[in-house]
Formats: C-alpha cells, sequence, structure tokens
C-alpha cells in the first residue's frame, strides 16, 4: 500500500491520528518498534476529565472540551467497547491546605463551564462511601470519566485499519532525510519508508527520531510508576484524586488503578519502593478498603513532557510536512482526539479549526538557537 | 450453587496419625478437619469438589495446581476474600465461605493492621527451600557462613520431597516413601546447622529493587535484604496442557494430585485417568494404586518409553532405570491400560468432570482421526512437564535461554550455577528442570561457590569440595537428557487448541481471542496480553505464558529466540496493599 501519510508511534496519540486522517480518506502507515501501547499509553489511569489538578492552561481549554467531547462518542466507531465508565471524579482534601487546593479546582472548571460541586467531609462521605473520617472536604466534578487505554488505542488504530489505514510493528525509525524542504525518506531497521507527509508521535522517544534533520524537540521522559490490585465487585464509578497527582479508579474488569505521581529518572523503567510507598499512603488512610486489597501487578511508564508542559503539535522549522504530535505529558489520553482531528486537518486543509498557534515547536526557539 | 456433603470422608491413613480432630465451618455447615490439613484438603476430603465459580466466564473451579501457583481455589476465609484454599492451612472455628464470581469485599471491613519493616544484610540469601536450596544452604553452611533459607510453604522441602504437616504423626515412615525419607534427611542435616542457617517459612520475595535487594514478606511484615549473594532455587510449576473443560472441577495437575495423595492423605477422587507425558504420571500412578484409587488409564503422548539409542545413557543409572521398570510392571500387575501416543482431547462435564476424551497422535504428533477414547471419570490429572520458575531470575535481570528438549526458558547458568549476574547463583528446577537428584548437586555446588563469592570461603576450598559432586551431576545429566530427548517437549503437542479453548484460566481468554489479537496486532506476548487481557490476573502470565509461546511457535512460526517475554513485574505473588503503608520505612 502507497501511504500518504506515516504515522510514527502507536501509542494514543499516534493512533488517534491515524483514526482521523483515515476518516478524512487519507492513507496512513502507522510504523510502530515495538507494540501497540508499548510507552506511556501503557501505564495510565485514562481519566478523561475537564478541567484537573494542575489547571488546564488556556490555550488547551478549547482541546479539552472538544477532545473530551469526542472520545465520549467514539465509541459507535469502534468494533469493541472502551469500557468506559462514566460517574465524574473527587479531588479529595485531607488537610486544610489541601481544602484550598481544592477550591483552586473547583474555581478553575467553574471557568471551563463546569458545574461541579465543593462537598465537605460528610458530604463527600454520601456521594461516595468508600472515604474514611479523615477527608475534610472534596471537589466532585460531574463530567469525568475513564476509559480502558488498551481499548481506546486499539479502537483508534482497527478502525483506521477498517477504512485506509495499516501498521507495521518491529519497524524502528532511525532517521528522517529531508531534501529541499521535503521528506525524501524514512530510513528505518527495516529499510526506507516512503511519503509526503510524516508524523511524529513517538511519545518520550520523539527527540530520537531526528538524527539528520538539524532541530531540538525540548521533550523529556517522565517516569510513572503505577498499581494494580486484585478484582472485586463494582465499588465505585468515580474516580479519585489525592494531593501529589496520587489518583485511582475501578476499571471495568474490576481491579483499581493506583497511580502515579511524576520523576524524571531517564529511561529507567524499573519500579521504586519509596515511590510505590509514598502514592499508597494517602489513598489508603482516604478509602480504607483498599488496604484489604492486594496488589498484583506494579508497572511504570513514560509520559512525553515538553519544556513549557504543553504539547507539541505542529510542522518542525524547515520541512512543513513532518509535524510533531506529542510532548502531552500525562494528559495525552484526554488530548488524543483532538490531537487527532487537529493534524488531520493540518494535513488534509492545511489549517486546523481550533488553534494550534501556542503548540508550535518554533516557540522554544525564540531564546535558544540551535 | 454449592453443595456441601455431610457424609463424605476421603482420608486414607497408611502410616499417619493426623492432626487433632477439629471441626470448621464450610458455608455455615459444620465440617470436620484435622489439624495441618490444607483448605483444600478438607474440601476434597468432604467430597466438596466445586470450590468456586469464576467471575468471567462464570464457570465452575476446583482444586488445580494444588501448589500455590494457579489461584483457581481462591475461598473467603473469616471476613478475607480470595485465600488460596491448596495452601492455607485450616484452623480450629475456621469459617470458610465458597465464592461466588468476585470474593466479596465489604466498605465495613477493619481497617487492616499497619505493617512493620525491617532492613539487613546478610552473606547468602537461598530463596526456595526444596532439594537444591537446602542442599546449597547444607554446603555453605559447613563452612561456616550464615545463610538465610527463604521458602513460600509452611514447611520447607520443596514439592518433590514435600513432608507432612507438623501436626501429623509418622506412625510407620516405610509407607511414605523414599522421596519422604531423603526430604526428611536433608531437612535433619539442615537443622543440624542451625548455627549457621535460619529457615523462614510462609515468607515471599515479592520484589527486587535496586542493587538486587530483595523484598520479603513475612507474617505481615516487610523486610528488606541485602545479601552478598543470591541463590535462586525456586523450583518448578505444571506446565499448562489446554483442552476445553480443562477449568472443571475434578481436572487437576498430576503434581497436585500427588501433594493431596503424599502429604494429605487424601484421595484426590475416585475413577483417575492420567495424561500427560514423563515418568511422574507414573509415579503418582503408583501412589494412586497404593491408596485405592481405580485408574481407567494413562494416557503418554510418547510412542516409546525407552529408545535403543539413549540405552547407554540409562543404564548407567541402575536404580533408576529399575525404578522406572517397577512402575510400568505394576500398571501390567493391575491392568491398568497404558495408552502411548495418545493426548488428552478434551474434557466434558458441567458442574465437574464425567467424562474425559484420548486421542491418538501419528509420529509427527498429528491427531489419528478416529482414535479418539472416551473414559467415564470424575478425575483427570495433566502432567505434561515441568517449567522452571523464572520470575526472581528474570526480575535480577538474568539471561534466559529456550531449551527445545524440554519446551521452555531457563536461566543460563556456567559450570558453578552462577548465571551472567555477578553473585547471582541459580540451582534445581528453576535453573532446567532435571529433577530432584540433579537438584541437590547442583545446590551443593551452587552453596560452595555462592559461599566463595560472598567472601566465605575460598575458591580452591569450593573447587575441591565441589569436586565429588561434579563428577556424578554429570552422571545424573546424562541420564536426564536421555530422559528428556525420549519425552521431548515439541510445540506440536500445542496444535489442535480449538477456539474455545481457555488459555488465560485467570482472566477466562480463549485461544480463539488469543488467535483474533495476534493477527490483529504483533507476535509480542505484551501485545496480546494488552489486547486479550491474558496474564492480567492473580498469577500474572505464568499459567499461560507457556501456551501462549506454543501457540505463537506453533501457528505463527515465530522462533523462541525472537520471542520476548511478558514484561516481568513484581509482585512475584499478590501482596496486601498495606504492606506499602509501612511505619518506619522512609519516604
Amino acid at each position: 500500500m502507497k501511504a500518504d501519510v506515516i504515522i510514527i508511534g502507536a501509542g494514543v496519540i499516534g493512533t488517534a491520528c491515524a483514526y482521523y486522517l483515515s476518516r478524512r480518506g487519507i492513507r496512513v502507515l502507522v510504523l510502530e518498534r515495538s507494540h501497540l501501547c508499548a510507552g506511556a499509553t501503557g501505564a495510565t489511569a485514562a481519566i478523561i476529565s475537564v478541567g484537573g489538578t494542575s489547571g488546564t492552561p488556556e490555550p488547551l481549554r478549547p482541546f479539552n472540551m472538544e477532545s473530551h467531547r469526542l472520545i465520549e462518542n467514539l465509541e459507535q466507531d469502534f468494533e469493541k467497547p472502551m469500557e468506559m465508565i462514566r460517574g465524574g471524579s473527587l479531588f479529595v482534601a485531607l488537610n486544610e491546605q489541601e481544602v484550598q487546593e481544592i477550591r483552586s479546582y473547583y474555581e478553575h472548571a467553574r471557568l471551563m463551564g463546569i458545574d461541579g460541586k465543593l462537598l465537605d467531609g460528610s458530604e463527600a462521605r454520601r456521594l461516595e462511601p468508600l472515604l474514611s473520617p479523615c477527608v475534610a472536604a472534596a471537589f466532585y466534578n460531574p463530567v469525568s470519566y475513564h476509559v480502558n487505554p488498551f481499548r481506546l488505542c486499539a479502537g483508534y488504530l482497527d478502525a483506521a485499519a477498517q477504512r485506509c489505514g495499516k501498521v507495521e510493528y518491529g519497524v524502528e525509525v532511525q532517521d528522517i532525510i529531508v531534501q529541499k524542504g521535503r521528506i525524501d525518506r524514512v530510513v528505518t531497521n527495516r529499510g526506507d519508508f516512503h511519503a509526503e507527509w510524516v508524523v511524529a508521535a513517538a511519545g518520550a522517544w520523539t527527540p530520537q527520531l531526528f538524527k539528520s534533520v538539524d532541530i531540538a524537540v525540548p521533550i523529556v521522559p517522565a517516569r510513572g510508576q503505577a498499581i494494580l490490585t486484585e478484582a472485586c465487585d463494582r465499588l465505585t464509578n468515580l474516580s479519585l484524586s489525592f494531593s501529589n497527582h496520587v489518583y485511582l479508579r475501578q476499571t471495568e474488569s474490576g481491579n483499581f488503578y493506583l497511580g502515579s505521581q511524576t520523576e524524571f529518572a531517564g529511561f529507567e523503567d524499573r519500579i521504586t519502593f519509596e515511590k510505590m510507598a509514598a502514592f499508597t499512603d494517602v489513598p489508603a488512610r482516604a478509602v480504607p478498603i483498599l488496604g484489604r486489597l492486594r496488589a498484583i501487578r506494579f508497572f511504570a511508564g513514560f509520559r512525553p513532557i515538553s519544556g513549557d508542559e504543553l504539547p507539541i503539535i505542529g510542522p518542525i522549522p524547515g520541512c512543513p510536512k513532518i509535524i510533531i504530535a506529542s510532548g502531552h505529558g500525562k494528559t495525552g489520553m484526554r488530548y488524543s482526539a483532538s490531537t487527532g482531528k487537529a493534524v488531520s486537518e493540518l494535513i488534509a486543509d492545511g489549517t486546523t479549526e481550533l488553534s494550534i498557534e501556542a503548540f508550535q515547536l518554533k516557540r522554544f526557539q525564540k531564546n535558544k538557537q540551535k | 450453587m454449592f453443595e456441601i456433603p455431610t457424609h463424605l470422608n476421603k482420608r486414607f491413613e497408611a502410616g499417619v496419625a493426623r492432626g487433632k480432630a477439629i471441626a470448621v465451618k464450610i458455608n455455615g455447615v459444620n465440617i470436620r478437619a484435622h489439624e495441618g490439613e490444607s483448605i483444600g484438603a478438607v474440601l476434597t476430603a468432604s467430597g466438596v469438589r466445586k470450590i468456586r465459580y469464576a467471575p468471567h466466564p462464570h464457570d465452575p473451579r476446583g482444586l488445580y495446581c494444588g501448589m500455590g501457583s494457579c489461584y483457581g481455589c481462591l475461598v473467603t476465609v473469616g471476613g478475607q476474600p480470595n485465600i488460596r484454599a491448596c495452601v492455607t492451612p485450616v484452623e480450629s472455628g475456621m469459617e470458610i465461605t465458597l465464592q461466588d464470581g468476585f470474593g466479596k469485599f465489604t466498605v465495613e471491613s477493619t481497617m487492616p493492621v499497619p505493617a512493620e519493616s525491617e532492613q539487613f544484610q546478610i552473606p547468602l540469601v537461598i530463596v526456595g527451600g526444596g532439594p537444591a536450596g537446602l542442599s546449597a544452604a547444607i554446603a555453605a553452611a559447613r563452612f561456616g557462613i550464615q545463610v538465610l533459607v527463604i521458602d513460600e510453604n509452611c514447611v520447607a522441602g520443596g514439592q518433590i520431597y514435600r513432608q507432612l504437616p507438623p501436626a501429623f504423626k509418622v506412625e510407620q515412615a516405610s509407607k511414605l516413601g523414599a522421596d519422604y525419607a531423603d526430604g526428611r534427611m536433608l531437612l535433619k542435616q539442615a537443622a543440624d546447622l542451625s548455627q549457621f542457617i535460619t529457615i523462614w517459612n510462609d515468607a515471599l520475595v515479592w520484589s527486587v529493587f535496586e542493587s538486587n535487594q530483595l523484598a520479603v514478606e513475612r507474617n505481615n511484615k516487610l523486610i528488606l535484604i541485602h545479601a552478598k549473594a543470591v541463590i535462586v532455587a525456586t523450583g518448578a510449576y505444571e506446565r499448562p496442557f489446554p483442552v476445553e473443560g480443562w477449568t472443571l472441577p475434578g481436572v487437576m495437575t498430576v503434581g497436585g494430585a500427588q501433594t493431596l495423595l503424599k502429604s494429605q492423605r487424601i484421595l484426590p477422587g475416585n475413577r483417575v485417568l492420567l495424561a500427560g507425558t514423563g515418568p511422574l504420571q507414573l509415579v503418582v500412578a503408583d501412589q494412586m494404586l497404593d491408596a485405592g484409587m481405580k485408574i481407567v488409564a494413562v494416557a503418554e503422548s510418547v510412542s516409546h518409553l525407552i529408545r535403543g539409542s539413549y540405552i547407554f545413557d540409562l543404564i548407567r543409572q541402575p536404580g533408576l532405570m529399575f525404578q522406572g521398570l517397577k512402575y510400568l510392571m505394576r500398571l501390567k500387575r493391575e491392568s491398568v491400560p497404558l495408552l502411548k501416543s495418545s493426548v488428552l482431547a478434551g474434557i466434558e462435564g458441567r458442574e465437574s468432570v464425567v467424562v474425559a476424551v484420548v486421542e491418538r497422535i501419528d509420529d509427527r504428533l498429528n491427531r489419528v482421526p478416529g482414535t479418539r477414547q472416551v473414559f467415564e471419570v470424575d478425575t483427570v490429572c495433566i502432567g505434561y512437564g515441568l517449567i522452571p520458575n523464572t520470575w526472581l531470575t528474570h526480575m535480577l535481570g538474568c539471561r534466559h535461554e529456550y531449551d527445545a528438549l524440554t519446551g521452555c526458558w531457563a536461566p543460563v547458568s556456567g559450570n558453578n550455577m552462577e548465571t551472567d549476574k555477578p553473585g547471582i547463583f541459580v540451582a534445581g528446577d528453576g535453573a532446567g528442570v532435571a529433577g530432584v537428584l540433579v537438584a541437590t548437586c547442583e545446590g551443593a555446588i551452587a552453596g560452595l561457590f555462592a559461599g566463595a563469592h560472598a567472601g566465605g570461603i575460598s575458591t580452591a576450598d569450593a573447587e575441591r569440595a565441589a569436586r565429588p559432586v561434579r563428577k556424578k551431576l554429570s552422571a545424573l545429566r546424562k541420564f536426564r537428557h536421555a530422559m528428556d530427548r525420549i519425552y521431548m517437549i515439541e510445540p506440536d503437542l500445542y496444535s489442535d487448541i480449538s477456539d474455545d479453548t481457555i488459555i488465560c484460566r485467570c482472566e477466562g481468554v480463549t485461544a480463539g481471542e488469543i488467535r483474533d489479537s495476534i493477527r490483529k496486532g504483533t507476535l509480542n506476548p505484551n501485545d496480546i496480553k494488552k489486547r486479550t487481557r491474558a496474564g492480567m490476573g492473580y498469577c500474572q502470565g505464568t499459567n499461560c505464558f507457556p501456551t501462549i509461546a506454543m501457540i505463537l511457535m506453533n501457528e505463527f512460526d515465530v522462533v523462541p529466540e525472537a520471542l520476548p517475554w511478558m514484561t516481568t513485574r513484581p509482585p512475584a505473588r499478590p501482596i496486601p496493599l498495606s504492606l506499602l503503608v509501612t511505619p518506619g520505612v522512609q519516604k
């Protein structure tokens, strides 16, 4: 098959791009060096929310709203259910400082048009009986839902394959050769590939794709560790968030997913005792039943964090047909649909419905010349 | 849903006096039990074979592996769900509830007691207290090295040397067989060196952190251990051989059946078919006949039990040869048909096993049409060989290689049983399945050289002490190699798995779903896991990865060298989350 666009990476961003491009009738070829969800997508709670703990930066707000709506309606186009659980999310405060924090989340969500609720301790326990008396207050965001990240990713990819998409695994891109502003070839361990466009969606590994093209992509891996417990009957539909980016959800299969904090440790994927103990402590105090469950799997993944924690979406300087779509940090799931849609518009129409001006790579080059 | 008969008693005493009679409650019904018995044994003795309904699909399950590896026999004890019946001893007044679907956790349950923690250093840690681990401990301790043996079971001895529960009394040791006596002797030697050897029972190495720090769970206590040298002697578990119906109650591994017979003195069933390959099923058949069970047939997948070309390697171990012949003659004497070139083709029943189907295979391991034989049974024992437990060696980053003869991966080790990771040694079936005699020799060698690595013995002394063991080991390995060639496990043996057959017992994933995911995705088991959930359950792929590997090799032409493992992650077995919320551990 001759492809119009080569997408590098079969994580949630790459597969979302493949999906939206294929909906426009554009032939895509996804090159993945390992397998589906092998990077950050393989270690995520996949909580799709509007607003959130760190506050959504202004330029991302329209993306947030749109993507939230798009993902919610994807299932009709997918072969298998995404195991979506709607129930909203609860941001839990255990002390006075955290009470102040959740107030700011509440205000922030209101700015984005979310009619959330601030609850005191006993109201929070009425809404979520799993919570212990040590919970002082909570902010309830009704629009959050969570999905099975593997199902979302496989859904994007399989739906693309049904139209005009193809994927090849075990293909590691070693370089992208550009001549006179056009893509000459994509060099891989399996020989050269050719297409008019390239979408670089290799997550934390995206900077490594550019060897002969002289650009710096300021993305570094941020390790997130996670714990999965044994499964039990459904105890909650809510996702619960705590301070320091600790959160949990009960999956469709009944397991609890606990994550994750963020640390910069290169590509070292071993789990560490200190981190796991640190992010088990608070949830176990706030949700005592967790202490009765057993952990069956610990794992880690690498989120692509950009220099200013905004994603990078757009063409690279010197070659308008190489588009980077990466650097989404911990929120790749949440922004996947809008990122894929924007990339498809950029390629099909030359312009995007929602502005991606703030996500351009060139923002990093203002101060730093390479 | 669950029937609890009160009139059945499948205990037999042969040479043993049980522990004190006690009463337990199963689903509210008073049932007789004895101190020292496992919950699984009590259920079996009372005729409760259907122990649980799995959550997905909602089908009945019974005791399967009998050694704590498959997590199929989960029951609720007191308020705590998902306790393994097969390895948990009963206590007087215990309330056991059989689980329909998931175990029930209630919000009102009391907070768990916060765990304690401790850290220390020791020269030599041995993981596994079976023949290899104990031999290693003895060899090192004789040179005055402090050794800690960490064993998962309530009593050391491992699987083959499994001892009776301490509450049982031996009246006639001769009725317990040679393995029991050998195991007892080894344990006594270890006990005589108790000045140097500490044995922790009921303790689990569940993770490895930086610079090979071992995380251990023991009595709800978290212990972090630094050792100069580690010997991994974690033994083996039974190779899965999926056929339709193999998840039914009444289907168990041959080793699981043996544990019930040997150390619990309980009949695993009345009418049994054994299907598998190799000498273990002959040994177990012999023990079943001793206990008075009816064996309808033994199905052996190979065509010749002894082949001329290996005869020289075999007759050098006349004792072992003689034992084998003795087992065969016993079958003949008791008119038990030994069906050669025959494999298990299916198991039928609704609530438990009613029928087992055996089919002949030709020289190329293809099924021969029209050769299906149907047996009415209540028990099927599956025994297609063993697979090394490699979780820990994988966690420690050791290199592993596929062995085409035994059809599984094992850590690569050198002459001194050291892996490619300095200071990490292996011994016994965990280093490559080779049986108990090889295990004791490998253990002794590993003990000496790990001791040398830890600085307690000079290398010259270790070499001198190892010399006679090496000679014995070399002869035993030749014998074993000949046996492996006869009872070779080829991927083709797995050629007829129907799409409806469950491969991942934990998550109820079928062969059809796995094939579909391979066609859509990659030849990487991690991909299959993410798409199907195979390997995401309690046993973390231990009992489905071998089959998935066989499917990939057999149907999708993957060579073993190109087959990545499911990424090995902690914990080795499920651990209470409360263990992480440990006061005193720096966070």
